[in-house]
């Protein structure tokens, strides 16, 4: 491909974008209704029924998220592919984090394409049920489950440690303190992100960390009123 | 207790694109040595630990007092000037002597750094002051702006910064920090200034600003102590508002 100087720069800069909005986006969403299984069966295929009946679904769903991240996917493997790892060399602090950005990305390649095809595409998906019972059903197999983990912390470790990068790339954080502190929400995304996942991952199985003191919200009596069975 | 003899492993290449081997050198121990009067004590008399005569060792220096960068090589594997690496304050044990592995090497221990004088044409990493009449004494700097100035203004093209960068390899075009350091100078310098936008077109392409992966290694091998990363962000602030007016107004 030729392309220009001012066509390259674009290029990447809409790689570091789409990888915040709307990819980034869409993961927050994506953990928080998968969270909702914390509420039980009903509660999570409701909100899963209540995602597919947006309006514009499709549209939104082929332009807002599968062409980003195929194009967020081909353009990081290429970028991957012109840095020279050297961790055993200079083993500093942010040089791990550069090679690990890398590798939860080439990580999030293969389980995006598994996740999206047994949770998406599959038949049997397709005609289940119930979607909470059928994730459940695949991660009762631990192989199923430990990949499920792996790419969990590496979206979550990519898109938290990607807000760093992010925010130089775009001039953001320039000074020395800016750019530690840019660091530190990253990581501190990275961990929030990475529990409130995991814990969704857990619920499916029905063994989510679901607490009193988390269901209520501050000064109720009661937590919100769950959806008891009634399937929509 | 200053240990009794120096030993040192030197990676020897003959020619630009010959193969490379290990030699082995012992010496007595001096006072205050540094790792180029080592290698002047094997020129006097090059022959290896094993006994076998071999040639004199070759390497760069100028300053012989880290402020031209000439002598840089990898020491013990961290790249550094060999000017400065006194013997007295490295651990024990055989001390490792390599060429940088980013720049083509020219015989044993010398390196040529052009790549790194290409990049800074490239970036028009100067203030153009030629023209037909005396453009008078330029705006004076603040005291805050002469500090950062400053700090940028220490590079000697030495090439660590370049030698640990991940991005700058023989598969990416990156032009790598040190180059990218003195855009950020000779952009903030008053008169300077006027020519940013070329230096920010130069910068803006394949192997310009975008092609940095933030891994943050040169600022952490640069014996300067120039705020390298400092100057990725700045530059990306630059560059995405010059980018964005462009868009807006051409
Ligand atoms: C599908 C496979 C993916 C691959 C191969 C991949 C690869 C990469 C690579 C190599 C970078 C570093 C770019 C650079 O520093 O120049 C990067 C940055 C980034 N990625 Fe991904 N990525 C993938 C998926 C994702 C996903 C799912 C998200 C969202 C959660 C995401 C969000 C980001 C963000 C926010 C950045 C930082 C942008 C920047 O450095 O300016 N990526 N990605
Ligand atoms: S931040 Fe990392 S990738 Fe960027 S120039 Fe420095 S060492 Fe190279
Ligand atoms: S920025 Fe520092 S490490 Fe890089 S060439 Fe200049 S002096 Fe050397
Ligand atoms: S000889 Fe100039 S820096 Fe060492």
């Amino acid at each position: 491909m030729n392309l220009t100087d001012r066509q390259y720069f674009a290029l990447k800069r809409a790689h570091s974008l789409t990888g915040v909005v709307p990819i980034g986006l869409f993961l927050l969403e994506h953990l928080f209704t998968n969270s909702k299984a914390l509420q039980g069966e009903a509660a999570f295929n409701a909100a899963a029924a209540e995602l597919a009946r947006i309006p514009y679904v499709g549209a939104i769903e082929a332009l807002g998220i599968w062409l980003p991240i195929a194009f967020h996917m081909v353009l990081g493997v290429i970028i991957a592919t012109t840095g020279q790892a050297n961790l055993g060399k200079h083993g500093y602090a942010r040089n791990w984090q550069y090679t690990l950005q890398r590798v939860s990305g080439v990580l999030l390649v293969f389980y995006i394409l598994f996740h999206t095809w047994m949770t998406r595409f599959d038949s049997d998906y397709l005609n289940s049920v119930s979607a909470y019972a059928f994730v459940g059903e695949q991660i009762s197999n631990p192989a199923v489950f430990a990949f499920y983990v792996v790419g969990i912390v590496s979206a979550c470790w990519h898109l938290g440690n990607g807000l760093f990068g992010f925010a130089i790339h775009w001039g953001l954080a320039t000074g020395r303190q800016a750019q530690r502190n840019a660091s530190r929400f990253a990581m501190a995304v990275f961990l929030v992100l990475t529990i409130v996942g995991l814990n969704s991952l857990l619920a499916f199985a029905g063994k989510g960390i679901y607490p009193d003191w988390l269901t209520k919200p501050h000064g109720a009596e009661h937590g919100p009123v769950v959806y008891e069975g009634g399937q929509h | 207790m200053p240990r009794q003899n120096i030993e040192l492993r030197i990676r020897r290449q003959d020619s630009p694109t010959g193969p490379s081997r290990w030699e082995e050198f012992v010496l007595p121990w001096q006072p205050s040595m540094n790792v180029i009067s080592c290698l002047m004590e094997i020129r006097k008399n090059p022959v290896t630990k094993q006994g076998q005569k071999t040639t004199p060792v070759h390497w760069e220096s100028s300053c012989l007092e880290e402020v031209c960068g000439a002598c840089t090589m990898l020491v013990n594997g961290k790249p550094r000037q060999s000017c400065t690496a006194l013997v007295d304050n490295m651990p024990d044990g055989p001390i490792t002597l390599e060429p940088l592995t980013k720049f083509p090497v020219v015989r044993d221990l010398q390196v040529d750094r052009k790549p790194m004088f290409e990049a800074l044409k490239i970036v028009k990493a100067w203030v153009p002051i030629d023209g037909t009449y005396d453009l008078g004494p330029g705006p004076k700097l603040s005291q805050s702006e002469q500090e950062t100035s400053y700090a940028f203004s220490r590079c000697m093209t030495c090439g660590c910064c370049m030698e640990v960068c991940p991005q700058y390899n023989t598969r990416s075009d990156f032009i790598g920090p040190a180059p990218l350091g003195q855009v950020r100078l000779f952009n903030a310098h008053p008169t300077g200034r006027m020519n940013a936008h070329e230096r920010l077109d130069a910068i803006m392409g394949r192997g310009g600003i975008v092609d940095c992966g933030n891994a943050q290694n040169c600022v952490e091998a640069c014996p300067k102590e120039i705020p390298l990363t400092e100057a990725l962000g700045e530059l990306g602030k630059q560059t995405t508002v010059y980018w964005l007016k462009n868009l807006l107004n051409k």
